[in-house]
């Protein structure tokens, strides 16, 4: 950490794995921008008085939209937010040890919270 | 001899009174980014209580969730998805080779929107829940 | 007439200077690794700052106050690049920045922040010219050239004509909050370097030069601050060159040409 101080370094070699990782922060983004206003609108601003139940959202969890954006939702900003974090620490803590550690463990954080969100979702969706 | 640099020299110098446009709206995008994964997380994890308790657990949940308090959270919560959303389109012009000369003025009119969306937040939820 | 012991009394920070105040207070960063510890401040008083540039002030610090002031310049014109410094926490070549300009009765003068100190306002700029280097900072064309020149039409000369007035200051690498807690970023002055050849049509290695920028150190560690644009002082957009190569770069893969 911290040793911020210019290194001499040579990059010659392209990282496609940066690119790809900046590239769908960008679309990850754009489809928030859809998938959560969606979300956040319908369920408290249209009628911000309705009070959220278990039934409620069971039965609204039979329209297939509503499954597709819960879905994108729980993909898109785990990646959004994970891979935010990862730009963050990236910043703080140059050292390549120290930022592979960084990237295990928020790609295991987000495979396992998703796994476990969608488990969440299906449940919803069938049992209610 | 340590040079100007490192995180503890980053801290004192980035929140110094220099604090211009373009710095204050990437630390507003990194805290607001930060705090809105928080709330994912207890989002995530106030869902699970459908899993674990089928009877009116859940919905008694929500309904402390209702309450004043947590209503003010929300709209807190709001504010920081405009700003960060808003902001991030801002970025997002750039990227596309749009505005970089004028990035100080798209950020307050950013905020501009951001400030008059939670205005009529507040003022909806407000109504909805007798607050005036 | 304000004395610096009222001015002190009043704790004046932000009075327009021009016919109301005719004292400046420098506060001057010093530090001599060789005798000091830590870094200090020290102020010197300079009356009537009227038609004078920051480096006119410290240049009349050195000759008429204290002569142990160790701070670079060279050209006094605004072309080499060497006075750099950082002034009431912005980064400014000291040289074409008039002290009244800055509007504050207080000046906090400052070694460029991001480099390893040397002397008082002297910074190490071995690192950045380094990274300067890692760019290849040079035109490459290794075709057979023509008869005469390598012709270039007027357009795609002014493709890269802001990247082309860089004076190599590294106002705007000093500038970046990225560059002062990750020493291994390339930074706004040597992404600018790269931008101004890679639109450079007679130059042949494009692809050479997208992959050395296409990493984790490179373009995509950029987060647009703009502290860079900012503090250029041939006001070149340094943040748009980085987003000019980005979107090169994202083109060049998305066609699979990289």
């Amino acid at each position: 950490m911290g040793g911020g101080e210019l290194q001499q370094t040579v990059h010659i070699h392209a990282s496609k794995r940066s690119f790809w990782l900046w590239f769908l922060q960008r679309v990850s983004s754009v489809g928030l921008i859809v998938v959560l206003l969606f979300h956040m609108i319908v369920l408290h601003y249209v009628d911000p008085s309705a009070e959220i139940t278990l039934a409620d959202t069971h039965v609204r969890l039979q329209s297939f939209l509503f499954i597709i954006v819960d879905s994108l939702l729980l993909g898109f900003g785990l990646f959004h937010g994970l891979n935010g974090v990862r730009n963050v620490a990236y910043d703080y803590f140059p050292k390549p040890g120290t930022r592979k550690a960084i990237s295990s463990i928020l790609l295991i954080v987000g495979v396992v919270v998703f796994v476990w969100g969608a488990f969440v979702l299906v449940n919803l969706v069938l049992a209610g | 001899m340590a040079g100007h640099s490192g995180l503890g020299y980053y801290l004192r110098r980035v929140l110094r009174v220099s604090l211009e446009t373009g710095t204050m709206a990437h630390l507003l995008h990194r805290v607001t980014g930060l705090l809105i994964v928080v709330y994912l997380f207890l989002h995530i994890g106030a869902m699970s209580y459908t899993y674990f308790d089928a009877g009116s657990g859940f919905d008694d949940l929500m309904a402390t969730f209702a309450s004043t308090p947590f209503l003010i959270v929300d709209l807190v919560l709001f504010a920081g998805v405009m700003i960060h959303g808003l902001n991030g389109l801002r970025i997002m012009l750039f990227d596309m080779g749009y505005f970089s000369r004028r990035q100080k003025e798209l950020f307050w009119v950013m905020m501009a929107i951001a400030a008059t969306s939670v205005l009529i937040a507040t003022w909806l939820v407000g109504a909805a829940h007798g607050w005036w | 007439m304000i004395t610096a012991l009222t001015l002190q009394e009043l704790d004046v920070e932000n009075v327009v200077l021009r016919g109301v105040i005719d004292l400046v207070v420098f506060r001057i960063f010093r530090f001599d690794p060789a005798r000091n510890d830590a870094p200090t401040f020290q102020t010197y008083d300079l009356p009537d700052t009227a038609g004078m540039t920051i480096l006119d002030a410290l240049i009349h610090i050195k000759e008429n106050m204290d002569s142990t002031l160790s701070f670079r310049r060279s050209c006094r014109s605004a072309i080499c690049g060497s006075c750099a410094i950082c002034a009431n926490g912005k980064n400014l070549l000291a040289c074409n920045t008039q002290v009244n300009d800055l509007k504050k009765v207080r000046i906090t003068l400052e070694p460029l922040p991001g480099f390893p100190m040397m002397r008082d306002l002297v910074v190490d700029w071995e690192p950045f010219f380094d990274q300067y280097r890692s760019v290849k900072p040079y035109m490459v064309a290794r075709s057979t050239p023509p008869e005469k020149e390598r012709i270039q039409d007027q357009k795609t000369r002014k493709a890269y004509d802001e990247a082309a007035q860089c004076i190599m200051c590294s106002a705007c690498t000093s500038s970046c909050p990225v560059v002062w807690t990750d020493g291994n970023y390339l930074g706004p002055a040597a992404l600018t370097k790269a931008w101004r050849f890679v639109a450079d049509d007679r130059d042949e290695i494009t692809r050479e030069r997208l992959a050395m920028v296409n990493n984790e150190e490179g373009v995509w560690r950029c987060h647009t601050i703009f502290r860079c644009t900012d503090s250029c002082p041939k006001k070149i957009d340094t943040a748009g060159s980085i987003e000019s190569l980005r979107k090169k770069i994202i083109w060049h893969q998305l066609t699979g040409r990289i």
